[in-house]
Order: C-alpha cells, then structure tokens, then sequence
C-alpha cells in the first residue's frame, strides 16, 4: 500500500505550483489516495474539477500529523475518473457537484444524484461542454419504518437568513433523518473568475461568503502571491490578522448569542449582539468597512492602522473584556439553557476526523486542527495563541470552543498591537503576462477556506474556492439524527454552516 | 443573571438618534414613498426578505439593524 509520500513521488511534479506540491497521477495513483483517505492516513481538503482542452480533476489533501499538503491531479479525456467517494464519503457532494457542474462523471460513486444543480438552469454543465437542460426529479433518500412523518422546511424560511431545504423525517418529535437540499444562492462564482482580473477576482472572493469576507480575502490574496513569488511587508501580515480576528470575533460574539437565541434565552443574544456590534463599528473606524470586505488585496492590504485605530482596537479589546466574562457565567449558570445546549447534537469524533471538520466544528469533537497552526501562515508562528479543543461534541462544546476562541482572538490582537511592524502596507508587483498556480489554506472564523488558482497572462484562468461548509453541512445531518425537531435550530446555529460559501 | 438585569435597568437604554437625511432629496423621496404606500397598502406594509443570490452580507446587517443600537 503506498503512502502519500510514494504517491507523490510516484507522480509528475508540477513546476509551476506553490508553495505545496502538486503532482499529476495515473488513475491507479489517484485510487490509492483514495485509499489513503479511507483508512484515516490522509484528509481531504477539496476536490475540484476543470474542463475544455485537458479536462482534469484534482484533489488537495494532507497527511498524517498534517504534514505533506499537496495536490494531486488526474487529467480524464473521456470525461470520466475513478470516484474517491466509493471510498471515502466525504467525497459525495464533492463529486455530484463536480459532475452537476463539469459533467465529469465520477465512475463508482454511491450517490450519482446532482448537486447545486436545482433544475433552474438553462443548460447543463454549465463550466464544462454546456448542453441543454435534462431536469429530473429529484427524490429524497428513502427512509423505512412506522409511522414516519415528513416536514419539509425551506429554501425560504421565516427569517432574516439564507436559502436551503431541509426534509426532516421524523418518527413523532424524534428527527429519524434529515436530508439537506442545497445550491439555492449558487452565483457561479468559479465562472465569473474565468478571465478576470486579479483585482477583480479579489472583489468576487470576498464576496463567496459576506460573513468570512476576510479570510476570503486572504486565501484569495495568498494563492495569488504563492502563483506570483509575491512577497509581502511585514505590516501587511499584521494588518491582515488584524482584520481576521476581529472578523472572527465579530462572528463568534454573534453566533453564541444567537445560539442562546434559538433556546429562547434572549437575554444573551441582546448582549452578546451589543459587543458584535462594538467590534463591527470598531472595523468601520479602523478600516473604513464594518464587515472589512475589500481591504485585502494581492500584494497586502488597502488600508493602514493610525495611532487613532490602535486606541480604538485597544479600547475595543477592553469593553469586550469587561463584558463578556459576565455573559459566559450567565450562560453557564442557567440551567434552563444548558439543558438544551448540553447533550444536544452529538458529533461523534471520529466521523470529525474522517471528514476533516473545519473550524469549531471539529475542535468540539477532538479534532485538533487549525490552519494557522498548521501548515501555517504569517504573523501567526510568532504570536503567543492556544487553539481549543473538546471531546463532547454537543452544542454546549461547540459554545464553549467558540468562548475560547473569543479569548484568544482578544489576546491575538492585543499582541499584534503591541508587536506592529512600521513599513508599508502592500508589496509592488507587476502581474502582466505572469503565469502561475498558487494554493492557499486560511483560518476563517468557520474553519480553513481553501483557494487553489492558475493564472495566465496576469489573469485568473481558473479558482476554486472551497468553503469550510462543504466538510460541515453533511456532519449536521448526523448531528441532529435522534434529537428532537424542536432542538434542529439550536444545532444548526451551533455548526453555522455557509449556504452562500458552499453553494458560490 | 439578576446582576445583568438590575444593570441594564440601571444603565439606560443604547438606542440612538436616528440620523438627519444629509440632503433634501432623500426627504423628498420619503414623504413621496410615504405617500403612495399608504394609498396602496394602508397601514398595513410588511416587509419580506426573499435571499437570491446575497453573499450573507445583507442579512448579517438588517439583523443589525434590529441589536440593542
């Protein structure tokens, strides 16, 4: 059985990619990684496909103790690639998309259903050989036993919040199996980056997901100095953290409300809504956008920090510290809420390995991952930060997980601000009839986005963009199976999956 | 939980003043939207978020619209 160290020697380098490597690999090669997958030794980080002259899949994965980051390509002529998911399920939706959207078939795969692809197009394959619509109808998995029941909730809900359809079945209020729809916000993303400037493709990532347009930003921006040899000011980086955590903060401040929202404890939503919104304006004074879309571009960032912003983020840093260690005793000491929190959505750890759970996800079912830690990426190997980890795996530790990763994310920019490098915020570079592949894997508030691009000629030839989501969504169909239907929102709200990243 | 309430008794309301339209235009353009939804809909306007297509951004920022602010 070769391990990922021999299927990467065993394939063709190529020259071209960076900072990992990528290599191109027979379909035995390709099957064997799979294989890999399967037995725990390798995870998946994202699978995507391209089509046209040199139709092709590829595969980014990392290996045991998270060394070894590379990418494995595998070029199909006939349009057809031995599927990873006959193997390893993580893989499905990977591969119904990438067949719903290339119309490469991947031979062997359990669940040939499409994906993201409603029926709503007007064509079929639409980033491959276009052709016209063959709408089926789409049948939900079969689900056996008495007195079953049906609730479909969705694509619109009764609510400020994103698209998706849930079909719950349910044996009286106990959730027998849910089974998500999804693709209802799919903006084809991937398609409208062909041909597009870097300037441009920086304004269409950071638009994947609004909530995470930062680390968005980042990834975006990373892969495109990894293509280009780009190397960065030391500001550039700080500034850049800078943002993330806050964005990471703003996110987290505002989820845990919500969570305590959804078990009618409105209390802390209210007051946990107070400080996101402090950090929200504290961004909108610092860096002139309260949600920091835009402010990462290729080369480093568009906006520098003034003395004025250092006090407002360390004045920041200060409320949020008075405030929230009273919220989180509050959450602690109200039994009404931790009976629905605690024991509520079990993710079991194993199946977090397996699918390779991004963010708090799977740092509240043990696993131990976080993309700054590893591989890694500037300022943070010199800054002083834990990342959590807890084993429960219920709702209750993923709040805890998301508490813990407030105090870091407050701690992080402390020591940013106290460590800011002077010097320019941006590196020169001249992207013109350059090309490149560039791979880059970044710690959003949700867990590691994945952007991998090809440029030619100074332009985006292809990008993909994997949200954390697409490791996430599945894992929440397991969470909620055996609870009741009543504590769906609660789970749900605990993953805070991405409709928008996912379905881009 | 008591301390947290008997606070927020104490230190008043976060609401602020809604701000001034900056130009008469705006103004204008209210009282003329006014005007036309009440000889349409009444009293009776409910507003219906459908997402089609947003980044997430949108809603994130009408949820604000409705924090202690």
């Amino acid at each position: 059985m070769p391990s990922l160290q021999n299927i990467l020697a065993q394939g063709r380098a190529v020259e071209a990619h960076r900072p990992w490597p990528r290599v191109t690999v027979s379909a035995d090669l390709w099957t064997a990684a799979a294989n890999e997958l399967a037995e725990g030794r390798a995870t998946l980080l994202g699978l995507w496909g391209e089509a046209g002259t040199g139709s092709s899949v590829h595969m980014a994965l990392i290996g045991e103790d998270n060394r070894d980051t590379s990418v494995l390509s595998l070029v199909c002529p006939e349009m057809e690639f031995p599927s990873v998911s006959k193997r390893h399920a993580p893989a499905i939706r990977l591969e119904r998309a990438l067949h719903s959207l290339f119309g490469l078939r991947p031979i062997g795969i359990p669940d040939p259903r499409p994906w993201l692809d409603l029926g709503f197009w007007d064509m079929q394959f639409p980033l491959g050989a276009r052709s016209a619509p063959a709408p089926r109808p789409y049948t939900f998995l079969p689900v056996e036993g008495e007195n079953l029941h049906q609730i479909p909730v969705g694509p619109v809900h009764a609510g400020i919040i994103e698209p998706g359809h849930f079909r719950f079945t349910a044996a009286g209020e106990t959730v027998a199996r849910l089974e998500e729809r999804l693709g209802y916000v799919h903006k084809g993303i991937e398609s409208l980056m062909a041909g597009a400037t870097l300037e441009r493709g920086a304004r269409l990532a950071a638009r994947t997901s609004g909530d995470s347009t930062v680390a968005y930003g980042i990834a975006f921006a990373r892969a495109v100095e990894a293509a280009l040899k780009i190397e960065l000011p030391p500001r550039a980086h700080y500034l850049r953290a800078l943002m993330a955590e806050l964005e990471r903060l703003a996110n987290h401040l505002g989820d845990i409300g919500a969570i305590c929202n959804d078990a009618s404890f409105v209390l802390l939503h209210a007051h946990c809504g107070i400080l996101r919104e402090l950090v929200l304006r504290a961004a909108q004074s610092c860096f002139g956008h309260r949600l920091m879309m835009d402010r990462v571009i290729p080369g480093g960032v568009t906006t520098d920090l003034g003395s004025p912003g250092v006090t407002t983020l360390r004045d920041l840093i200060r409320r949020v510290r008075d405030r929230f260690p009273l919220l989180v005793e509050l959450y602690d000491n109200t039994a009404s809420l931790q009976d629905r929190t605690a024991a509520t959505g079990i993710l079991d750890g194993a199946l977090a390995r397996r699918f390779g759970a991004p963010g708090f996800v799977g740092r509240a079912s043990g696993r131990d991952f976080d993309a700054r830690k590893t591989p890694g990426y500037p300022p943070y190997p010199g800054l002083d930060f834990t990342v959590p980890v807890l084993t429960a795996g219920d709702v209750n530790a993923r709040v805890w997980i998301r508490i813990r990763e407030v105090e870091q994310s407050l701690a992080l920019v402390e020591q940013m601000l106290e460590r800011l490098p002077q010097g320019p915020i941006a590196a020169a570079f001249d992207a013109a009839d350059r090309n490149g592949e560039g791979l880059a894997l970044v710690e959003g508030f949700r867990g590691d986005v994945l952007v991998s691009l090809r440029l030619e000629a100074g332009h985006v030839a292809r990008c993909h963009l994997r949200d954390p989501s697409w490791f996430q969504w599945p894992l929440l169909e397991v969470a909620i199976e055996g609870n009741i239907v009543a504590d769906f929102p609660l789970c749900n709200k605990s993953f805070n999956c991405s409709y928008s990243g996912h379905d881009s | 939980m008591r301390r947290t309430l008997f606070e927020s008794l104490t230190h008043g309301p976060l609401t602020e003043t809604a701000p001034r339209p900056q130009n008469s235009g705006i103004a204008e353009l209210a009282a003329a939207v006014e005007r036309l939804a009440r000889r349409r809909l009444g009293r009776g306007l409910a507003l219906r978020h459908v997402d089609a297509g947003s980044c997430n951004g949108c809603e994130l920022e009408i949820h604000a619209l409705s924090n202690a602010f």
